[in-house]
Parts: structure tokens; C-alpha cells; sequence
């Protein structure tokens, strides 16, 4: 029996009990040709996610991806792996503002779950460019300023012998690259990396089994009414406007939007470090202009904003209600100290990101968040049917979670 | 056949020999090799006279004569054509070469590693080889600085040869190149097309609408005793590089509000707010001549 297999067994056989205990039905028939390891529920319908010709998914690339996933091997100083900014419990996110890279370097963006990103259109925050995972992964691996994963010229060789010279290693990437006589590259890497991404789904919520309370219900209604309109950028099956199937014929024009965070300038301006879009597309009507992610397990991936700026759920409900954020003193804005931090400025600064988002014009040129009133119990409700987006499954799966292999050798190294 | 098959020796023993190109290798087609001219060309990185060191130099750059700590020097050169003193441009077929991309024209030219680490970047790539298709004495070279824009924004993972070789010259955020890349300890020049909308290749209304690709054309050159210099201190004449406006990346990294990027666009040749060449004409630019080898 192949090595791989072997170490495939355990994982398949938590797999299929995981199955059987599950309290609904899951596909039985595999969604895609040659791949078991992504799963769709049937009860939440989701067609399946768009697979580059270049990349066809298959159990071994997901099983290597996996490992590189959780391995702290792939940074520069062995410092951090892919899971230091995206953790399985926090729905692949890490819970602070702003994260540090590797070697420390301080990043300008939150780090984004990964819940259902086989689905966007667009990758980061505001990026109009890049529309394939393979892609955006290139960024955490290869980023200089600030250093992420800290993959470069100089090392690369040394960290690609790093998996060469692991049995393990060894079975995976010949296994996912069968043709190939040497297997162990970059583009290998980011191919088996994006394939991992892309079996994870979350579809078992509460909302997907349809088991809202009363509170969540009418908030629910909320959402999608025209008077909260939230769903006019958190839409469809993944409560994002930036998301696509393969069913999807077109995407929507508008992708990315201001939503009042800031306003600096006649021309509503962001801090500097994160102007949204229009550090991409030069074009001022994109200041300010993000992405919306998806709303699934949104309560497991607090704080908010690209900038983390917003602390708590209710905080981001109050934002939306106001129709922006009128910015006069810290206490209008959270995680303060650490966002002046990346903008290479005092702690208490606030001068910098004084201004009324209320009125800012590329928010004003949308047409949305123009605020509304609620009362106190409308805000929880919306708060609770945030709460019903979250998997308890998804984030307890063995399919996504780090490989015994792996913890096995790291007590081993530890 | 391909030209590259053949070997220089080959061409330079049927050359001297005065013979057309039809050897012994040659299929049937080889007539259309007749009177096949080689060009070779070198490149050199320079402060002013001194030769680029990788590194800290003793030579002192910028309006405020500070040292440069020189890290990187890299550049993706396209569209290399030749000319005669008074003809029609010519394009220069590429040899195959560790460099080169003979399919898309496009050569990789680097002066320093990673000063940290042994690696196949430390490589030195300072020459170009290629034919034109016509014999003559060729005297003048135009080429395009970055990689063209067709070729711009392949995927990452699907790209072998030059555009895979080397990570720094990546331009993630642009899903793209980086056409120059200069790292100077604290004060980097990365030079690449932005304004960017658009899907990437799949997508016809994709363009980055500066294309910050300057064509240079270099006269009167003896292309056997000349070399083609790069020169840092001449870029970076008219730029205090001993400091940065606060909140904008380190020197110039092409940025349109950039305030370090308005002599550096200068020196290129370059119109920032466009991305095209200064009045339809690159060749105000003087950091990149033609010196005796």
C-alpha cells in the first residue's frame, strides 16, 4: 500500500464517522471528478466553486496543500505557517486588528477568513486584479514589504530542500504531482496550497438547516429589507457581492464599495496605507472602495473592517445604523495604538483620521449605507442572525484541520 | 529549423569562410538564413564612471550625496531591435540563453543578488544574444524596458523560463512584473505598469492604463567594442535619496501621488501622470548609454 494511502486511512476513516454521526445527509456522489475531500450539503445547495483549468483539484493536492498549510517550514526563519494568521476555530481568521508577518513586520490589512473563499471573485481586501487564489497566493508567500511568509530568491531553494528531505514530503508531492519528476516548486506549492483553499465550504450553519430563533428571524428580515439594506453588497448564497459558481453566467459590475469608514479630504480620502481600490486603479472614485467578505462566520472574526477598526459585531451594526463613521476623537475608533502603528505614527494620534465618513463622496456616489433607524431590539436581531451564519462544523472538521503527520513530527522536533 | 540550433561555431566558422548559412545541420529552409548577422550585446551598472558594487559604494548618489547600499538591480528588457546608420529596425531573434525567453522576446538583465545568500540570483546577467535576419553594420539598438504587456499577466503558476525565475521581480498587487527593479538600502525604485482595471488576461477590458514601459534608443554604437551602461547616479541625479515623504513606500515604487517618483519618472524619460514616454519621446532619458567596453 502507497505511503500516501496509509496516511490518508485515519483521516478517512474520522471522515466517514464524521459522516455517519452528521444529522443531516451530505453528498454521497462526489461533487467533481476525482475529488472526495470537498463536500457540498445538499440542504444549503451550493453549486460548486470555480476550478482553474490550470489546477484541477484532486484528494492529493488538497492533502498537500493541507500540510503546507500547517507547516512552519514554508516561512523564511520557520517562525510561521498559514495558520498563524488563519486558524481553524476562528473560521480561518486570527483575531486581531492587524497581524504581524514571520519576521515580525507589522501587516496594514486584517487577516481575512478563508470561510468559502473557493467562491470570491476577487482576492485581499481591494484588489480588482487578481481573481484566482493562485494568484493571491502569491502574496502572503512572496510579500517584501511587509514580509508575510517570507519566500524570496535567496531562500527559496533552502526551503523547497526543507520538504524534500521529509519522507512525508516526499509522498505528498509525488502523489499530487504524479508527472512530474521533480515535483518540489513553487508554482507546486501554490497549486496544492489553492486547493486546499478551495474544499473549504461552509454550508452548516444554522441559517443553512433553517433553524433560526425568533430574534434571528427578524433580523433576517432586516437584512434583506430595503430599510437596513445590507444585502445590496452581502448578497446571494455566500452574503457577498463578490462571489461567483459555476453556474454564475455574469459577475456583478460593482464589487467593491466605500462604506463611510473615513473621510480625510474632499476626495474621501483613507489613511494612506489603505486608499482600497484606488491604490490598484488609480482612479480617485475608488478611494475607499473594499470588498465586501462574506458574511458566513462573521461572528468567529471579530475585529472588523480591513483595519480592524470596529471591535464587535453590535459595534458594526451601529456603524451601518449611523451610515458611516464620523471620526472626532479615539473613542470613535478601536484598536487605535496599533493601526497608528502601521502608519508609523504615535499611539494617540487621531488628527490624521479626524473626518466625517458620513459624507464621503465615493460613499455618497454608491448610493448605500446611508443609514437607518432601529430601535435597540431590530440591532440585536440583526446581531442574531449574524450569529445563525456561524458552522460549528466547519470549523471542528478533520478534513481542514492540522494533519496528525505533522503534529506528530513537530512534538518530535519540539 | 531554429537559428539556436545551429552553434555559434558552426556560423562563425561558415561567416569566415564566407559562405552563406547552408551547413551541413541546415534542413531545406536554410536559405532563408542567408546573410545572418549575430548580435551580441553587454550591460554594465554604473555610479557615474565607477563600476556598480553590490553592496555599499565609495561613489555618492543623489542631490544630497549620500552613499548607496545597492541590494538588487534587476531589468526585463523587450522588443530588442537593431538598425543601421541609416535603415528600418530590425528585430533581434533571441538565443536561447538562461536569460532569455526566445518565445517572447524578453531578456532578464541582473547585476546583484540577494547580498545575504548564495542562489541562482546571484547570478550575473549581463548579456543579451541574438540574429537579424539580414546582414549589415549595425550601429544603432532600440529596446523596451519591462515585460510587455500581453505577457504581463500570466499565470504564476503556468510560467517557466525568465518569467518564472526570479520572485523579486514579481509585482504581485498588479498580478504583473516589476519592468525595473532597483533596491537601495531604505530608497527602492520598482518600476511597473499601474492604473490597473480589469480581470487580468482573461478579460478584454483589462489594461493597466500606465504602462511606465520606456523604449530607448541608443545611436552610434560599435556593438563588439561598446556596452550599454546603466547608470544609477545619473536616475537618480535630481532625488534627495537620503529621505522619503512619511506613509509612501520606501523611494518610488511607480506610485501616480508619490512625491519621490516625480524626478525619478524624469531621469526614465517617463511622464508620471501617464505612464507614456515625455513628449512621445523617451530619449531625453541619460542614465542608459553607450560606453567603450
Amino acid at each position: 500500500m502507497p505511503r500516501f494511502i496509509q496516511l490518508m486511512l485515519p483521516l478517512l476513516a474520522t471522515f466517514l464517522g464524521a459522516c455517519q454521526e452528521s444529522e443531516y445527509q451530505r453528498l454521497q456522489d462526489t461533487p467533481a471528478e476525482g475529488i472526495t475531500l470537498l463536500q457540498l450539503n445538499p440542504t444549503a445547495g451550493f453549486a460548486m466553486p470555480v476550478v482553474p483549468e490550470t489546477n484541477p483539484l484532486t484528494d492529493a493536492k488538497v492533502e498537500l496543500g493541507r500540510h503546507l498549510f500547517y507547516d512552519k517550514q514554508l516561512s523564511s526563519n520557520q517562525q510561521q505557517s498559514c495558520e498563524s494568521c488563519h486558524e481553524q476555530d476562528k473560521a480561518f481568521s486570527d483575531g486581531v486588528a492587524l497581524p504581524h508577518g514571520t519576521t515580525g513586520d507589522l501587516l496594514a490589512r486584517n487577516s481575512q477568513t478563508l470561510t468559502n473563499v473557493a467562491y470570491n471573485i476577487n482576492y485581499t481586501w481591494a484588489n480588482p486584479r487578481l481573481t484566482t487564489l493562485e494568484q493571491q497566493i502569491l502574496i502572503p508567500l512572496t510579500a517584501e514589504d511587509p514580509i508575510e511568509i517570507g519566500i524570496n530568491d535567496a531562500n527559496l531553494n533552502e526551503i523547497l530542500q526543507r520538504f524534500r528531505d521529509q519522507l512525508l514530503y516526499q509522498d505528498l508531492f509525488s502523489a499530487a504531482f504524479p508527472e512530474e519528476a521533480d515535483p518540489f516548486s513553487l508554482a507546486n506549492v501554490i497549486k496544492a496550497l489553492a486547493s486546499f483553499n478551495r474544499i473549504l465550504i461552509s454550508d452548516r450553519s444554522p441559517f443553512d438547516r433553517g433553524d433560526l430563533s425568533q430574534s434571528a428571524q427578524r433580523g433576517r428580515d432586516l437584512f434583506f429589507s430595503e430599510k437596513a439594506d445590507c444585502f445590496h453588497c452581502h448578497d446571494s448564497f455566500n452574503f457577498s457581492q463578490s462571489s461567483k459558481n459555476v453556474n454564475s453566467l455574469t459577475i456583478p459590475s460593482q464589487r467593491f464599495f466605500n462604506n463611510g469608514l473615513y473621510n480625510l479630504s474632499q476626495d474621501g480620502d483613507y489613511p494612506q496605507n489603505n486608499q482600497g481600490a484606488f491604490g490598484v486603479t488609480g482612479n480617485v472614485n475608488d478611494k475607499g472602495s473594499f470588498r465586501p467578505p462574506t458574511l458566513r462566520n462573521v461572528e468567529l472574526t471579530a475585529p472588523y473592517m480591513h483595519d480592524g477598526s470596529i471591535a464587535t459585531l453590535e459595534g458594526v451594526v451601529e456603524f451601518y445604523a449611523n451610515g458611516g463613521r464620523h471620526i472626532q476623537s479615539s473613542d470613535d475608533i478601536d484598536n487605535l495604538a496599533i493601526i497608528n502603528e502601521s502608519l508609523g505614527l504615535p499611539a494617540d494620534a487621531i488628527s490624521h483620521l479626524q473626518g466625517d465618513g458620513r459624507d464621503n463622496p465615493n460613499k455618497q456616489a454608491n448610493g448605500f449605507v446611508s443609514g437607518f433607524v432601529a430601535s435597540e431590539q431590530e440591532k440585536a436581531d440583526l446581531v442574531a442572525f449574524l450569529k445563525s451564519l456561524t458552522d460549528r462544523e466547519f470549523i471542528t472538521d478533520p478534513r481542514f484541520a492540522k494533519p496528525q503527520a505533522l503534529i506528530e513530527r513537530d512534538a518530535r522536533l519540539n | 529549423m531554429k537559428l539556436s540550433a545551429i552553434s555559434h561555431l558552426s556560423f562563425a566558422a561558415l561567416l569566415a569562410a564566407g559562405l552563406s548559412a547552408c551547413g551541413g545541420s541546415s534542413s531545406s529552409d536554410s536559405d532563408t538564413e542567408q546573410g545572418t548577422t549575430d548580435i551580441n550585446l553587454s550591460f554594465a551598472a554604473q555610479l557615474n564612471s565607477a563600476e556598480l558594487q553590490c553592496g555599499l559604494n565609495s561613489e555618492t548618489v543623489g542631490s544630497a550625496q549620500t552613499p548607496a547600499d545597492i541590494k538588487y538591480f534587476g531589468a526585463y528588457i523587450s522588443e530588442l531591435e537593431v538598425a543601421t546608420a541609416t535603415g528600418e529596425f530590425q528585430k533581434v531573434t533571441l538565443n536561447s540563453a538562461e536569460n532569455s525567453d526566445v518565445e517572447r522576446g524578453i531578456s532578464l538583465i541582473t547585476f546583484c543578488g540577494n547580498q545575504d545568500a548564495v542562489s541562482e540570483e546571484t547570478k550575473v546577467y549581463n548579456q543579451i544574444q541574438g540574429t537579424v535576419t539580414e546582414s549589415a553594420d549595425y550601429t544603432r539598438v532600440r529596446f523596451t524596458l519591462g515585460v510587455p504587456e500581453q505577457y504581463n499577466h500570466l499565470d504564476a503558476t503556468q510560467t517557466e523560463g525568465i518569467l518564472a525565475k526570479s520572485i523579486f521581480m514579481h509585482w504581485n498587487w498588479t498580478a504583473g512584473y516589476k519592468h525595473i527593479r532597483m533596491d537601495v538600502a531604505g530608497w527602492n525604485i520598482h518600476l511597473g505598469s499601474t492604473n490597473c482595471s480589469g480581470e487580468g488576461k482573461e478579460d478584454p477590458d483589462s489594461i493597466c492604463s500606465n504602462d511606465n514601459r520606456p523604449t530607448y534608443t541608443l545611436d552610434n554604437m560599435d556593438l563588439s567594442a561598446d556596452k550599454i551602461v546603466f547608470d544609477y547616479a545619473t536616475l537618480v541625479n535630481n532625488s534627495d535619496v537620503s529621505m522619503n515623504t512619511e506613509m509612501t513606500p520606501p523611494g518610488c515604487m511607480s506610485g501616480g501621488t508619490d512625491p519621490e517618483c516625480g524626478e525619478i519618472f524624469k531621469a526614465l524619460g517617463l511622464d508620471l501622470a501617464t505612464g507614456q514616454c515625455l513628449n512621445n519621446n523617451c530619449d531625453t532619458q541619460e542614465w542608459v548609454r553607450v560606453e567603450k567596453k
